[in-house]
Order: structure tokens, then C-alpha cells, then sequence
């Protein structure tokens, strides 16, 4: 699709939409185009402008329970990459539950004792700008 | 009773677990991998617990993960299903170290049998026939001689070390023996670093026969009678099984069955286990070993004798004594079991992965289908590629199947390729109708559809 006129389809897909139309081909020069829609569709939301912020959730690497949680840490914290924020305890074991990148912690989605299973959320982190 | 059980497995097998938790009323947890998101056991279960990413070492082999998830959700015992940590003793000791009860053998039982010279040695002192042979390494080529001569040719010589076929020569008659020991000798020693062997007398055209044997912890064994596992592939896995075996009399079930409990004895066997034999054409048979676990083909046993294997293993680890004898025990009908897998015929059973976008079961009187596929369901590489089970039952062994053609007929799978149009072709095979079946039946059949262009 080299040269598409993007304004072209948007325009022919809201106008499909619009006349509940289940699909649309289109053919601009020598490209092709074809969708199918559905009538429930609600119509796509714009896209995204270039991400300049990005949550990322801390996920448990094993598991087993949160512990050791630093106590310090709360909704608005600032956190480094790799810095440790708490541990999962398995079998006597403790693993360490570090922070993926650096940022501020937006939420916090378990509590100390919690049982923990892999890849569970356990807190997230929002992208410090620039360090996309 | 238990109040909780988690399943440490995936597949159909752990939806078939489900199902006997949920009418027994036991509360079920599932592990399931992230690939296993989706997977019918995960959503069948009344809790679930993510172990790992989808490849089974991070997952479902993840002996921490398995364990904490047992901890985790308070589960009282665990069913492990087959494969996995089913035969892995070390398994069964650590559930008893966080006071979890392990669904299966005790551990010693799994040692026991784990160890194929030793599984032989204890069916030896039970009193069991084994495959006449040496016990000990042979060391030269005079020594073979004298043992061959004794158990009588044809005779196998075995690595041992080895597996996996390799290793092995199968020699006719004396003038062959010393070039291909000298031959066996030196594969031995290149693949496994030790180049002593065995031998074996050679079961001609045997046929792979194995009792089903339930043990309760009170010293009560019996047995479910036989299943016929002869036509398997290439690599030795089975592909259609039944129950009853179509050459088995009475007298012959009742000594294999005698056999296989006293081999369960001897070892100190609890719950659900399966002993395998070779039987040879004039019915002698032969003590092969033993499998500590639950088996894919269970079904077929159930079909025949209407217990239901799996809660039978939950009411043993629960410490209930069998519910029946010896004598209660009767075989009724015919079933088959066959194994549909996501492999393509037409690709020499190339694994296929993908999302099902059809899926539609045959169904009906006599005809049970256990899996954990639907439509909309990705198949992920990680696995082993059996989708489905498909289980007839009928009143005789025509009957039975008649009724697995009409079923492999109602069976369509669309999205990705499965080995039905197989199964179609071998259920159709006159020689499978006839039951004149050994374990080279398939390679036979694979030899005469090369070349014949589709098989539809």
C-alpha cells in the first residue's frame, strides 16, 4: 500500500457504517482495498498519538506470596529500573520483585501475605517521559 | 474425602479430572500455562492458578510453580494425570513435605517400576514370565552364543544403557550372532557410552496387551481385565486401543490377571497402575512393565466394566477401601478408543498448530468424546498433539466397529489438519475389522496408502 489516500477509506468506511453496510471493497488506482464490518462496530477511536507515557505492570516471576514489600512505597512513588520493591516468597525462597523501568508507581495491586500467581499485576508503573 | 483437588496437568485429561471432581462434589483447581489462557480446563475448573509461560519446563514441569499453586490454593491433594510429574517419585515426596496427598502410587512404587532391569527382577519374583534372557551384561560374543542357544533364537541384542530402539539387532539364527554383537557393541558404546548388552529371546509377532489394576491402602488389588494397544506408529505411540482383546479367553484373562496383580503386590502398589505384556501367537505371554500412573486409554476399561478409573484413584487416596472384588468385575461389550491428534496425514504427521475455526463431535448412544478443543481454541506448539479421544462402545467387537466409523464419519475438524482422515482409513482397513492385528500392523498400512496420493 504505497500510496494510499487514508482520508479515502476513513471517509468510504463511516459512510459503509453510516448505511449499515456488513462490507466494503475499494479500489483506488491499482490499490485494493476490502473490509468487512460489523453492524455492532462502534467506530474506532482515533489513533493514538506517538506514546509519550507508558504503564508498565510489575508481574510476579513466580508463584507464591508478596512479602518484604518496602514499606516506603506508595501510590506516587518514584522508582528506578531494576530497583527492588518487594519479594515473593515460595518454598522458603525469596525472590526478588524489581521495578521493570524506571518511573512513578500509579497503582498498587496486591498487599503484603498475598498469595501471587505468575504473572500476576502487583503494581504499575508509568514510564518516566523520554525513557520510551 | 477431599475437599479440594488440584490437577496438575492440562489437555483433556484435565477436564476429564474436573469432571470426576465436580460429581464427586470436590472443589477443582487448574494450572495452566500462559498459551493455556484460553484452554477448556482452565475454564472448567472452580479456581485457577497461572504456573508459567507455555513451554512446559516453564510451566506445567515447573516443579516450584506446581508446588506453590498447591500451597497457594489449598488444595488437599493432587491428580497428576499422565505424563508430567505422573511417574516422578521426587513429585510425590515433595506434595507429602507440604502435607498435600499425591493421587497415585507411593513413591517407592514409582522407583520401583521406573527402572526397567529392576521392574523385571521384581514380575521375576512374583512370579510373572518375563521375556527369557540374560540378567546380567554379556560380555563377549561366546557367552552370547551359549545364552541364545538356551532361551532359543530368534533373539534381540539390547544396550544396556539403551532406549529408544537404538541399539538393538534382532539375529535369526548362530552364524549371524558374533558380526552383529560386534556391531551392537560398538553403536552401545557410541551412543551411550557403554557398549555392554543383553539378550533377549525375540517375541514373534507380538501383540501389546495391558491390565488395568486398581490397588485401595488396604491391601485389596484387582483387576479391570485387558486392553489391546497393538496398532501404534511409527515411534511406538498408540493410536487405537480396546478392550476387551479380541483373542483373550477367559482362562487366558484370569492368569494375565493373576500376573499383573501379584507384580502390583510384589512392589507394594497402591491406586491405579498398569502392568504391559507381550503376548505371542500361540498366547504365551510376557511381563513388559509396569506404568504407575493413569493411562490415555483408561476409557476403554471404563466403557467395559463401568468403573469410573479416575474417582476409583480419589476414593483410594482418600484411604476408602475398593468398593468391589475380583469378583464383581465383569466385561461387557466392546470399545475402541482412538486418538485424534493435530498432526497432517498428508505432511508425514507434521504437528499443525493454529485456532480451530470448526469443530463439531460425534455423538450418541455408545460414543464419548474427551477434550479439551473447541472451536475458537488456539492449538499452541508447546504440546503434545493429541486434541481428542474418541471412545466407542457396542455390544460385540463389529459392532464397536461399525459404530467408530459412523463417528470418524460425524467428526470435522476445520482450522488445522488432524490425523481423522487417518483414523478414517484405518478403521475402514479390513485386516483392523477382522482384529488380525500386531504391532506392525501400521507400518504395513502406512506402506500400502504410500503413493495413493490423498488420504481423504
Amino acid at each position: 500500500m504505497a500510496s494510499v489516500d487514508l482520508d479515502a477509506i476513513r471517509h468510504a468506511l463511516s459512510l459503509a457504517r453510516e448505511k449499515g453496510f456488513r462490507e466494503v471493497e475499494l479500489e483506488i488506482g491499482e490499490t485494493r482495498f476490502s473490509a468487512g464490518l460489523s453492524a455492532k462496530t462502534p467506530p474506532r477511536p482515533p489513533a493514538p498519538a506517538e506514546p509519550t507515557e507508558q504503564e508498565v505492570p510489575v508481574a510476579s516471576p513466580v508463584v507464591g506470596y508478596l512479602s518484604k514489600v518496602r514499606p516506603s512505597l506508595k501510590v506516587g512513588s518514584k522508582v528506578e529500573e531494576g530497583e527492588r520493591l518487594a519479594c515473593v516468597t515460595a518454598l522458603g525462597l525469596d525472590t526478588d520483585l524489581t521495578a521493570p523501568c524506571s518511573g512513578e508507581l500509579v497503582s498498587i495491586e496486591a498487599k503484603e501475605g498475598e498469595p501471587l500467581e505468575y504473572g500476576q499485576t502487583v503494581a504499575v508503573i508509568r514510564k518516566r517521559r523520554g525513557d520510551a | 474425602m477431599f475437599r479440594k483437588i488440584l490437577v496438575a496437568n492440562r489437555g483433556e485429561i484435565a477436564c476429564r479430572v474436573i469432571r470426576a471432581c465436580r460429581e464427586m462434589g470436590i472443589r477443582t483447581v487448574a494450572v495452566y500455562s500462559k498459551a493455556d489462557r484460553d484452554s477448556l480446563h482452565r475454564l472448567m475448573a472452580d479456581e485457577a492458578v497461572c504456573v508459567g509461560e507455555g513451554p512446559n519446563g516453564d510451566s506445567y514441569l515447573n516443579l516450584g510453580n506446581v508446588l506453590m499453586a498447591v500451597q497457594i490454593s489449598g488444595a488437599e491433594a493432587v491428580h497428576p494425570g499422565y505424563g508430567y510429574f505422573s511417574e516422578r517419585a521426587h513429585f510425590a515426596q515433595a506434595l507429602q513435605s507440604i502435607g498435600a496427598k499425591f493421587i497415585g502410587p507411593p513413591p517407592s512404587a514409582i522407583e520401583a517400576m521406573g527402572d526397567k532391569a529392576a521392574a523385571k527382577q521384581a514380575a521375576k519374583q512374583a512370579g510373572c514370565p518375563v521375556v527369557p534372557g540374560s540378567e546380567e551384561p554379556i560380555p563377549d560374543e561366546a557367552t552370547a552364543l551359549r545364552v541364545a542357544h538356551k532361551i532359543g533364537y530368534p533373539v534381540l541384542l539390547k544396550a544396556v544403557a539403551g532406549g529408544g530402539g537404538r541399539g538393538i539387532r534382532r539375529v535369526e539364527d548362530p552364524s549371524e550372532l558374533p558380526g552383529l554383537f560386534r556391531m551392537a557393541s560398538a553403536e552401545a558404546k557410541a551412543s551411550f557410552g557403554n557398549g555392554d548388552l543383553l539378550v533377549e529371546k525375540c517375541v514373534v509377532a507380538p501383540r501389546h496387551v495391558e491390565i488395568q489394576i486398581l490397588a485401595d491402602e488396604h491391601g485389596n488389588v484387582v483387576h479391570l481385565g485387558e486392553r489391546e494397544c497393538s496398532v501404534q506408529n511409527l515411534r511406538h505411540q498408540k493410536i487405537l486401543e480396546e478392550a476387551p482383546y479380541a483373542g483373550m479367553g477367559e482362562r487366558l484373562r484370569r492368569r494375565m490377571g493373576e500376573a499383573a496383580v501379584a507384580v502390583a503386590k510384589q512392589v507394594g502398589y497402591q491406586n491405579a497402575g498398569t502392568v504391559e505384556f507381550l503376548v505371542d501367537s500361540s498366547g504365551h505371554f510376557y511381563f513388559l512393565e509396569m506404568n504407575t500412573r493413569l493411562q490415555v486409554e483408561h476409557p476403554v476399561t471404563e466403557a467395559v466394566t463401568g468403573v469410573d478409573v479416575v474417582q476409583t484413584m480419589i476414593r483410594i487416596a482418600a484411604g476408602e477401601p475398593l468398593p468391589f472384588r475380583q469378583k464383581d468385575v465383569r466385561i461387557h461389550g466392546h470399545a475402541i478408543e482412538a486418538r485424534v491428534t493435530a498432526q497432517d496425514p498428508e505432511r508425514d504427521f507434521a504437528p499443525s498448530t493454529g485456532r480451530i475455526q470448526k469443530w463439531i463431535q460425534p455423538g450418541g448412544l455408545g460414543v464419548r468424546v474427551d477434550t479439551h478443543a473447541y472451536a475458537g481454541f488456539e492449538v499452541a506448539p508447546f504440546y503434545d498433539p493429541m486434541i481428542a479421544k474418541l471412545i466407542v462402545w457396542g455390544e460385540d467387537r463389529p459392532a464397536a466397529v461399525r459404530r467408530l466409523r459412523a463417528a470418524l464419519h460425524d467428526f470435522h475438524v476445520e482450522g488445522i489438519a488432524t490425523n481423522i482422515p487417518f483414523l478414517r482409513k484405518l478403521a475402514e482397513h479390513p485386516q483392523y475389522e477382522e482384529g488380525r492385528l500386531d504391532t506392525s500392523f501400521v507400518a504395513r498400512f502406512l506402506g500400502e496408502i504410500e503413493g495413493a496420493g490423498e488420504v481423504a
